[in-house]
């Protein structure tokens, strides 16, 4: 094992180094258009410099992180809680509020960039279910008086989160609960009957509200929808098969420059694979599974870190999502 | 150090989970990138590139000495896009004063929904202008140029350079040649315009490559401009309606100059028809194609200069109740006076010369239709006529076209076909284009023209140029002057048909003058034709005979002098001596 150890560590680093990069080309690339500003002298590579910016942070905290025994993160779960569900009544409630196509997510902070709170949540949750649930074992047995405070405090901040209204960010969370309730040996009926009461909470939301309805039915008929509802999904495909196996070349793709929005975040798998073709996707998906399987193999190195190590590996689906969160 | 616990083992449960559903998105990935094809893809990326139409620079028409007659002139247009600019009430303000247009119509402009991504403020501005509205330094505005048409010589040879609408030329050479000019064509992808970018501006150097090519005229401006000023000079001094001169190579059929009044100014093209007289207009040429039935019985060798013809005292009858008239009644002549003092009766009697001879009577229309007459000349203008030559013909049609009724011609047709008697009888082919230059190599690619044709022998030609010198002498033309010269031609007082009432129009005539110079060796051949020219004598104001001989003989000859002496044609000094000599006696 402590030849894995020897292993584990700088395959970890390497991995992350060459997904940040690779997502700091990737960011250049999507951004480099539509930050293209006349008015500003033309090239202003907006994106790209708070991408690096990011990066910067990042490297910063995870030079301390790799020196800090992250067991010690446990006592800091049930304050940072209430620190987030502070911040989302904030967004909610108060004028720092900041909505945005229709939705009232994040936080001004002036100068500084906003803030989204709901992904600190994940953080949050993360690490007070672990902490909670490595040293109480004996609560995952009962429901009501075990699992079910925890779940009340937990589905408080959640239901914040869905309120905003933001329900990929709930759907995330929800998932996000239930692998850690899973991992930390919860009984399969609980999960069963809470996960049942989760979905058909979130299908009625979804159900009944305007967007959540067209996405559903834009993914089923996309032909039919595909200058409406559909009409960024469909694109983002186009770019996709556009790319076929390897690409259009770095910086050759098209639909970054006005037919998907948001290339350089929500959309910027599309951008890849229209540039970069199959090869760098399915690549992509690849390292992305062994990320994860480093991080499982890591877990069992403490034992909160079994649960820790899941905030990194879902969670970490794209490259510039990474250094933003 | 591991302790093997059941909770890892949901901990790798979770793994396969993801693992799957890793390999899930995988498997998507595949089928999306790797199986559908472009074909299937166009239907959506149709949407992504637009076809940008590069209209080529036009080419330009000079004269045969580098006289630009048609040309580009840059104009530049101040552009807007509306949808780029935030504060448009400033901006309108802003702009008025500069562009001294009312600041509420260029909001207007700005405003309307239209001209949303691109907008023309203002056109035809100088630089200076353009300068102050770029020191505003205000966003989506650009200056973009054009290329507009221009023509720098105003009316100078309007009628044949024509002018263009919309980029393609509907009249002259501009509409004739309008392939050569207007260049390829061509289109040109871009793709993917974000709204903050602007679609590059064509850079029309870059597409020189398509441009048409330049035009050279067979004209020269200098001798066009002389035939221009004296033509209107003439038809101001005898009232006529209209008049066409054609000054013309008779060796190689190159127009030097070709002139219509009123004249047509291309830059102005409303103001009047862009029609060119000279060859869409057809008349009855009355005496002027006297030559030709003379050149016929020549070539037939039917008729000799000496041979004596009776003309009937001015009264001649055809058959049954036609009769022939003559305004200068002559009794029997010789042949080559019938030329010089232009008798039709006598003119009728050699045109049936050749029917003892076996030929029928169609000898002379046969004659005509080889000179080319009753179709169009092929010069290279639009909508030129080919004049009426009837193949049905009655008895009395061989006679009256004899002496030029009955039969209609342009001014083109007549003043190409008349060079054959200066060209040692070879018709040339007329035309106004010595060919095509291109603007990027200088190379010069000379027009093809069909071969001359013969229409009679050499030695008939110089016969017939020998009779058009006597007409001068001694004709009808004895009372023109050009000092220092000899010259041929001939005179022509044509009837105008009624076309009302049939018949011919009282007292209206066509006055016609076509002729040589120098005489015996032509360097050109000119044409002069005054539609309803009045002569007054200056000492009574009374309307009189206005005959081709008096109104356009002498605009003839005050071009032929100009021409000349520009050409730098020496004067015979024997001659010029004794022409000073008869002005000196006179006065």
């Amino acid at each position: 094992m402590n030849r894995e150890m020897r292993f584990l560590g700088p395959a970890l680093v390497i991995l992350t180094m060459g997904l940040v990069s690779f997502g700091l080309i990737m960011v250049f690339s999507a951004g480099a258009f539509i930050s293209f500003d006349p008015d500003k002298g033309g090239i202003t590579l907006w994106h790209f410099s708070r991408q690096l910016l990011f990066v910067g942070i990042g490297m910063l905290a995870m030079l301390f992180f790799a020196n800090y025994d992250y067991a010690r993160l446990a006592q800091w779960g049930r304050p940072m809680l209430f620190v987030v569900i502070i911040l989302l009544l904030l967004v909610l409630y108060s004028p720092w509020g900041v909505g945005v196509r229709g939705g009232r997510r994040w936080l001004d902070l002036g100068p500084l960039p906003n803030l989204q709170p709901s992904e600190f949540l994940k953080l949050a949750v993360i690490i007070y279910l672990a902490e909670r649930w490595s040293n109480r074992q004996e609560e995952l047995r009962r429901f009501f008086s075990g699992v079910l405070p925890n779940m009340l405090l937990v589905g408080l901040a959640i239901g914040l989160v869905l309120v905003e209204p933001h329900k990929s960010a709930t759907l995330i969370l929800g998932a996000l609960v239930g692998a850690i309730w899973f991992i930390a040996g919860g009984r399969m009926l609980h999960l069963f009957v809470t996960g049942a009461v989760f979905l058909a909470a979130m299908g009625f939301v979804i159900a009944n509200s305007k967007y959540g309805m067209e996405r559903i039915t834009g993914f089923l008929n996309q032909e039919e929808t595909a200058s409406g509802a559909g009409w960024h999904a469909t694109q983002a495909q186009v770019a996709l098969a556009r790319g076929g196996l390897s690409g259009q070349g770095l910086g050759e793709g098209l639909h970054k420059v006005r037919y998907i929005p948001d290339p350089h975040t929500d959309y910027i798998f599309a951008v890849v694979g229209e540039e970069l073709g199959f090869l760098a996707t399915g690549g992509l998906a690849l390292v992305f599974l062994a990320f994860t399987w480093l991080g499982v193999r890591t877990a069992p190195r403490r034992r909160i870190a079994s649960a820790i190590s899941w905030r990194r590996a879902p969670r970490c689906s794209w490259p510039c999502r990474r250094s933003c969160t | 150090m591991i302790e093997k616990e059941r909770p890892y083992a949901r901990l790798y449960l979770v793994f396969m989970v993801l693992a799957l559903s890793f390999g899930a998105v995988v498997a998507k990935l595949a089928i999306l990138q790797l199986t559908r094809t472009e074909k299937g893809l166009r239907a959506y990326t149709s949407l992504h590139s637009t076809d940008v139409h590069l209209t080529p620079v036009r080419g330009e028409i000079y004269d045969r000495r580098g006289l630009p007659l048609a040309v580009n002139r840059p104009e530049t247009i101040l552009i807007a896009e509306p949808f780029n600019i935030k504060n448009r009430p400033e901006v309108a303000a802003q702009l008025a004063p500069i562009l001294k247009r009312p600041a509420g119509e260029l909001l207007a402009l700005m405003n309307d929904p239209r001209y949303r991504m691109y907008c023309r403020l203002a056109k035809g501005l100088d630089w200076k202008t353009i300068q102050e509205v770029m020191e505003l330094r205000l966003a989506g505005l650009r200056p973009e140029e054009h290329p507009q048409r221009a023509y720098p010589q105003g009316s100078l040879a309007g009628s044949v350079v024509g002018f263009i609408s919309e980029g393609t030329g509907v009249g002259g050479l501009e509409r004739s040649y309008d392939r050569t000019l207007r260049g390829l064509p061509t289109t040109q992808k871009v793709t993917a315009v974000n709204q903050k970018l602007r679609m590059p501006d064509v850079d029309y150097s870059s597409v020189a490559g398509l441009r048409g090519a330049d035009l050279v005229l067979t004209l020269d401006g200098y001798l066009q401009h002389v035939v221009e000023e004296e033509l209107a000079a003439g038809v101001a001094e005898f009232s006529a309606t209209s008049g066409t001169a054609i000054l013309m190579d008779p060796h190689n059929g190159q127009v030097l100059a070709m002139a219509q009044y009123p004249p047509f100014d291309p830059n102005r093209p409303a103001a009047a028809p862009d029609k060119n007289l000279c060859v869409s207009d057809m008349f009855e040429p009355g005496s002027v194609m006297k030559p030709f039935t003379f050149a016929m019985a020549f070539e037939a060798g039917v008729l000799s200069e000496s041979d004596v013809i009776d003309c009937e005292n001015g009264r001649w009858r055809y058959s049954g109740p036609k009769v022939i008239t003559d305004m200068h009644p002559k009794g029997r002549i010789t042949a080559a006076e019938v030329l010089s003092e232009s008798i039709n009766i006598g003119t009728a009697k050699i045109s049936a010369l050749l029917m003892p001879q076996g030929k029928d009577e169609y000898a002379l229309r046969d004659f005509l239709f080889k000179a080319g007459f009753g179709r169009p000349t092929g010069c290279g203008l639009p909508g030129e006529s080919g004049g009426a030559l009837r193949h049905e013909w009655w008895p009395i049609d061989r006679a009256t076209v004899s002496y030029g009724h009955g039969i209609s011609v342009t001014a083109m047709q007549l003043a190409s076909r008349f060079a054959a008697f200066g060209n040692d009888g070879l018709i040339p082919q007329p035309h106004l284009v010595l060919g095509r230059r291109s603007p990027l190599t200088g190379d010069f690619f000379p027009e093809e023209l069909p071969p001359p044709v013969r229409l009679v022998s050499p030695e008939t030609a110089r016969r017939v140029l020998a009779l058009l010198h006597k007409v001068t002498l001694d004709g009808t033309g004895k009372d023109l002057k050009l000092p220092g010269y000899r010259f041929a031609g001939k005179t022509g007082t044509a009837l105008i048909p009624d076309l009302r009432n049939g018949g011919y129009l009282e007292g209206q005539y066509i006055g016609s003058f076509v002729g040589f110079a120098p005489y015996p060796e032509p360097r050109f051949v000119l044409l002069v034709s005054l539609d309803r020219p009045v002569l007054h004598y200056k000492h009574t104001g009374k309307r009189n005979w206005a005959t081709g001989g008096k109104t356009a003989g002498p605009v003839w000859t005050r071009m032929a002098e100009r021409i000349l002496h520009y050409l730098g044609v020496p004067p015979d000094p024997a001659l010029l001596a004794a022409d000073v000599q008869l002005a000196r006696r006179s006065s």
